[in-house]
């Protein structure tokens, strides 16, 4: 039950917002968006050197790489596609054997540089991946 | 008190929440909107009005940070609010915590005075001074007072704000409440006295 208490708390006198509080919260924010806006520049910046010099690192190897790219057929995706239907946990372990094999076999014939190299890559293409993600997720719930 | 109604129509905040251009601008508009709001809830638990202007700033600037990733359907003041009391925690957190007068604990065995003050008394000296016994309070009694009265949330949302159960709420609000009353009653005596 609301007593004399809750009405005086009710009524309590309050101080106006110092005039300039709103431009030094836009300043501020200024500084921030600028600040964003660097760091983003700079994180970019690396992710496109780690990518140039991943580049630069597999490419003599181009030519030997045939050797150790994975060879899908037709009809042996149709088959995972089948057991990840039936039994997903079965096509995962199937999929992750296959990539730890295909990792093993790499580094056997290609040696530590082009993993470092193929590291090099795969981390950029995987952050512009997540970034364009986010954005599709961004524009629907823009959209919504 | 003023009403909670969120500070804008649903759909004008949605638009002020799109990621696409002009997010920033939109942003600034809300600035304008609601600090003088921001402000009079913050001034009520802040120790001076340096302090209370700094809590608005990394209010805006927390919000700002989190803007893309917020529920647009729903109010922003509460939100905001949220946002201030935790700034203000993890501010005084970096403090001594005895940096406050601990008018809470002295009163907290008083029983509930249902008398109020003499009806002589000039209301508006009245209000001044328990304006300045709330700011003697602990801080988690300030907050849950600012987010009551200065905020008008109810206790379910000035629990939600702060991260706190309602009853620790009602708790908290009760000893505030408490030891105002003996604030109000030692400060009549001095004055009389």
């Amino acid at each position: 039950m609301p007593d004399w208490m809750d009405d005086l708390l009710s009524s309590l006198p309050s101080e106006p917002q110092p005039e300039g509080l709103p431009f030094l919260v836009r300043a501020r924010l200024v500084a921030e968006r600028r600040r964003e806006r660097w760091s983003r520049l700079a994180r970019q910046v690396v992710l496109l050197g780690a990518a140039a010099l991943g580049a630069w690192l597999v490419a003599p190897y181009l030519p030997g790489l045939e050797g150790v790219v994975p060879q899908v057929s037709v009809e042996a995706l149709r088959e995972w596609t089948g057991m990840l239907l039936s039994s997903p946990a079965a096509a995962l372990r199937m999929v992750l054997d296959g990539v730890v094999g295909w990792a093993f076999g790499v580094e056997e014939h290609l040696g530590p540089a082009l993993i470092l190299a193929l590291v090099l890559i795969a981390v950029p293409a995987l952050s512009a991946a997540a970034g364009l993600v986010r954005d599709v997720q961004k524009r629907e719930e823009g959209l919504a | 008190m003023i009403p909670d109604d969120g500070g804008l129509p649903g759909p004008a905040r949605s638009q002020a929440r799109s990621p696409r251009s002009g997010r920033a601008e939109e942003f600034d508009r809300l600035v304008g909107d609601h600090t003088p709001r921001l402000y009079r809830l913050v001034r009520r638990f802040a120790s001076d009005r340096s302090e209370a202007e700094a809590l608005v700033q990394e209010t805006w600037l927390r919000a700002w940070r989190a803007f893309a990733e917020v529920d647009a359907s729903r109010p922003l003041f509460p939100w905001l609010a949220r946002i201030a009391t935790n700034a203000a925690r993890d501010s005084w957190r970096k403090r001594s915590p005895l940096s406050f007068a601990d008018l809470g604990e002295q009163a907290e065995t008083l029983e509930d005075d249902l008398v109020g003050p003499e009806p002589s008394r000039e209301r508006g000296e009245l209000l001044d001074r328990l304006a300045l016994g709330v700011r003697q309070l602990r801080p988690e009694y300030r907050l849950v007072i600012a987010l009551r009265y200065d905020a008008g949330f109810s206790y379910k949302e000035t629990a939600k704000a702060l991260s706190i159960p309602v009853n620790t709420v009602r708790t908290h609000l009760r000893r505030a409440k408490s030891a105002l009353r003996s604030w109000l009653e030692v400060e009549d005596a001095r004055l009389d006295g």
